[in-house]
């Protein structure tokens, strides 16, 4: 058994931090984005798992996925490893087979090495699965932190154009709502950042390229249109909303914190990743 | 707030978003595809509904010497003047024409932005045209003060004679848009009055009645009743076989300057009822030979100071004359334009609205948004409701054509661009394609921020204990040197039915909307504006003393306060010794 669909599989304790928790959540909550999860051991014969995996992406029934890495030491409280697997985006049943490929040759990236060292883990322990999920064209997508570092009557919310990947890769300043969690109606904050470049859910993204040349990453993503840039990314009440989820979470998990990434499409808010957030131990940086 | 007006030229009106957006758009392309240059760094500070334009005044001049440079060969004129503007206008024109014939409402949403785009293109590629006027004018103003100071040293002519020319020197030597239109209002009520009279009717005013919100009651003397303005409209005027002269000629007046009030604000039809209105207003002060006597006025003005013009041209070195020349075309053209985008922004309109009545919202809402955020508006009007809001207390436009704006407004990948300014990569980034719009808080931090770069403006309060104004006389009356009188300030004329004969007129800049008004004042004064400015013109036309270019009097001086004004010099003196109440 080497796919995941449901968290009644046998094989739940293989799917990795991030599938774990996106399996459990999935019961929970209706606006999930539908994906399953690859196992460790497709990783050895990623040619003889292609039959399962294409079945697997045709029932999403989407034309459009994103490839993430889910890896057993990944989303902890203390390593949240973030950032330093690859994802794929914008992957079609054409490309999806050498995506899952290279999310998992990232496994053994010297970036991943010297992190594991630096947090005391043993590289060669870490079980990579995989999450394919089906893609929605966010228009707007963010993170949210339930508790702020700095303060805790408050939380959080980062929120940029397009895909996540923008505030992930830390190139684009995002808005920065700060809200009360005893109230989150009340937006006690609001910093609009000047966002340039999106990653648009249409645009073709040509990894050849980006691994050929350093840092072209540019040219992955689109321009936003001008009358935007300076624009509030967020109404107030989709702040609150996903605010309110986020809490829900916290609470539901059991979590000192609940760390998710979310995107509106629509008008209507997607739940893309939970995970419980940084600690006191991270120092007033959000570490997505 | 005052501005550093040695650097910037802040021209301050009622306007909305839409409009002046489509206008700087024009700017940006269009101006380039007949100059080669597009228009300088701008900045745009809403407040409410009023705007600050801001440009910088070297900018603007050295882009007015760049294009008169053009303009004066013989060839470009021609083919600007007498081709490119003429068959743009038409085509604006048409456009207008062919989407009156248009059933907006019948169309789907994706057909109604097509039209849009449509028309807004036509329009823009017109409008780019117009753009030239301005800076061609300022520096045209500047070449010639500096000519005319070397005719008055040189002792070719004398000192009063140059003054005294000076404003006919640099305009138009036709009858204006606005000339005409009061000529023809002129004709309307001297022949409402006529027929009032001899359909036993007449005209009283009713200020100081509590129960009189118009101020104008009409008496029919055959049964003594009053009747209501709207009242006399409906019942009598439109009926009664006495009115027919009348009437024929309100219509006719309603038929070709239905548009005269329209401006970057907001538009509105003007019908029989608002002209029989105007007329009896009229009727009150004047008798009807009286009114009959005016028309025409402003064009006998013009042809008495013909001959001071002549006598000052003929002494003008060729290169001044040429520019002369270029003046009067554009004055022309400056006026012909005002009619173009009045009816033009009445299309414009008309889409806004049925954009708003799609989204169950209202025009003015519709205003506040770009053409690029109309789609996404009639998709999903919630999702910009919140921005709305923002923009109608507080919005900044940037337009650059790099992309200048202060640090903390740059984008991330900017600043922290690992490569540097590298040309072959950076323009893309470096160019700015649109201008940027911030709203509400953001918008105050960001023309917090431009302030601290540009440093273009100060302190509001400050100014208001200075004890004169002085800016320049565009024209007096023979033998009227000293004007007492009483201020009125003027931000939106349509608002100001109240104003007083006799009072002074004092408002940023004045526009078509004003000539009410001005016609009531006893002297106008405004902040901004050349000779060959609107409020300039219209003085000239009507015979009202004018001081221009005084660059904070609206926020300087406040109403009711009373000055005495040396109109030769050019200065306003306060009563109160700068404390006002």
């Amino acid at each position: 058994m080497i796919i995941i669909e449901h968290a009644d599989s046998p094989h739940l304790h293989l799917a990795g931090g991030k599938g774990i928790s996106l399996l459990r959540l999935e019961r929970l909550y209706t606006n999930i984005p539908k994906f399953f999860v690859l196992c460790p051991e497709a990783e050895e014969d990623i040619d003889g798992a292609a039959p399962a995996v294409l079945e697997a992406f045709d029932k999403l029934g989407v034309s459009r996925v994103a490839v993430r890495s889910s890896a057993s030491v990944e989303d902890q409280h203390r390593t949240s490893f973030a950032g330093q697997f690859e994802t794929r985006l914008n992957v079609t049943r054409d490309s999806l087979l050498s995506a899952i490929h290279f999310v998992y040759a990232s496994r053994r990236a010297l970036r991943v090495q010297s992190y594991s060292e630096a947090h005391q883990l043993d590289h060669s322990s870490i079980q990579m699965s995989i999450v394919v999920q089906c893609l929605i064209p966010g228009d707007v997508s963010g993170v949210c932190f339930s508790r702020y570092v700095h303060n805790d009557r408050l939380g959080i919310v980062e929120a940029c154009w397009g895909l996540g990947e923008s505030i992930v890769s830390g190139k684009e300043t995002p808005d920065r709502y700060i809200f009360e969690r005893n109230n989150t109606n009340r937006i006690v904050e609001t910093t609009i950042g000047n966002q340039l470049y999106m990653v648009s859910p249409e645009s073709e993204i040509d990894y050849e390229k980006v691994n050929r040349e350093w840092n072209s990453d540019h040219n992955t993503q689109s321009l936003v249109p001008t009358h935007k840039r300076l624009r509030k990314k967020l109404l107030d009440k989709e702040i609150s909303q996903v605010a309110e989820l986020a809490l829900h979470i916290e609470k539901q998990e059991n979590y000192s914190c609940s760390d998710i990434e979310f995107c509106f499409h629509d008008g209507k808010l997607y739940l893309l990743q939970a995970r419980p957030g940084p600690e006191a131990n991270v120092r007033g940086e959000l570490v997505a | 707030m005052i501005f550093n007006n040695r650097v910037w030229l802040a021209w301050n009106q009622q306007s909305s978003i839409h409009l002046l957006y489509l206008t700087l758009e024009a700017g940006r392309i269009d101006l380039k595809k007949y100059f080669g240059f597009s228009w300088p760094l701008t900045i745009l500070l809403y407040e409410k509904d009023q705007v600050y334009w801001m440009n910088r005044w070297e900018e603007l001049r050295a882009l007015g010497f760049k294009m008169l440079d053009c303009l004066l060969l013989p060839s470009y004129q021609r083919f600007f003047f007498d081709e490119a503007f003429p068959a743009k206008s038409a085509e604006v024109e048409a456009a207008v024409q062919s989407l009156a014939d248009l059933d907006l409402k019948a169309l789907s949403n994706e057909d109604l932005l097509n039209e849009y785009r449509r028309f807004a293109q036509v329009y823009k590629s017109w409008y780019a045209l117009g753009w030239y006027a301005e800076p061609v004018q300022f520096c045209a103003e500047d070449i010639m003060e500096d000519e005319l100071k070397y005719l008055r040293d040189t002792d070719r002519i004398d000192a009063r004679t140059l003054a005294d020319a000076k404003l006919p020197l640099f305009s138009s030597m036709q009858t204006t848009y606005s000339a005409e239109i009061e000529d023809s209002l002129f004709t309307c009520a001297s022949k409402l009055l006529i027929a009032l009279e001899r359909a036993k009717f007449s005209v009283a005013s009713t200020e100081g009645f509590t129960n009189a919100p118009n101020g104008i009651t009409v008496i029919n003397k055959r049964d003594s009743s009053n009747l209501r303005p709207a009242e006399f409209h409906e019942k009598y005027f439109m009926t009664m076989p006495e009115f027919e002269d009348a009437r024929s000629a309100i219509l006719k007046h309603c038929d070709l300057y239905f548009w005269k009030l329209n401006n970057y604000h907001s538009t509105q039809v003007v019908g029989p009822g608002a002209v029989v209105y105007e007329c009896l207003k009229l009727g009150l002060r004047s008798t009807a030979p009286e009114l009959a006597e005016r028309v025409g006025e402003s064009k006998r003005r013009i042809e008495m100071s013909r001959p001071l013009r002549n006598k000052v041209y003929q002494k003008l070195r060729p290169y001044y004359r040429a520019i002369v020349d270029v003046l009067a075309r554009s004055a022309q053209m400056k006026d012909a334009r005002k009619r173009v985008i009045s009816l033009a922004n009445h299309s414009i309109d008309a889409f806004l609205g049925e954009v708003a009545r799609r989204t169950n919202g209202t025009i003015e809402q519709v205003r506040c948004l770009l053409p690029d955020e109309l789609p996404e508006f009639l998709r999903n009007a919630d999702s910009l409701q919140e921005e709305i809001q923002f923009r109608s207390e507080t919005a900044v436009m940037y337009w650059g054509e790099q992309d200048t704006a202060p640090v903390a407004f740059t984008s991330n990948a900017v600043l922290r661009d690992p490569r540097g300014f590298t040309p072959d990569v950076s323009p893309s980034v470096w160019h700015m394609d649109q201008p940027i719009i911030t709203s509400g808080d953001t918008a105050r931090a960001f023309i917090t921020a431009l302030n601290d770069k540009f440093m273009f403006m100060l302190d509001w309060g400050m100014g208001k204990e200075l004890d004169s104004i002085s800016g320049e006389c565009a024209y007096s009356k023979p033998g009227e040197d000293e004007i007492r009188g009483v201020v009125r300030v003027v931000r939106d004329p349509k608002a100001a039915a109240d104003f007083k004969e006799g009072e002074i007129l004092v408002a940023p800049s004045t526009t078509p909307d004003y000539v009410p008004l001005i016609r009531r004042a006893s002297c106008i004064v405004t902040d901004w504006g050349g000779w060959t400015s609107h409020a300039a013109l219209c003085a000239r036309e009507m015979d009202i003393p004018c001081i221009i270019g005084t660059y904070h009097a609206s926020h300087v001086l406040s109403s009711g306060e009373e000055v005495i004004i040396r109109v030769r010099e050019g200065v306003v003196v306060r009563r109160q010794n700068g404390r006002h109440q």
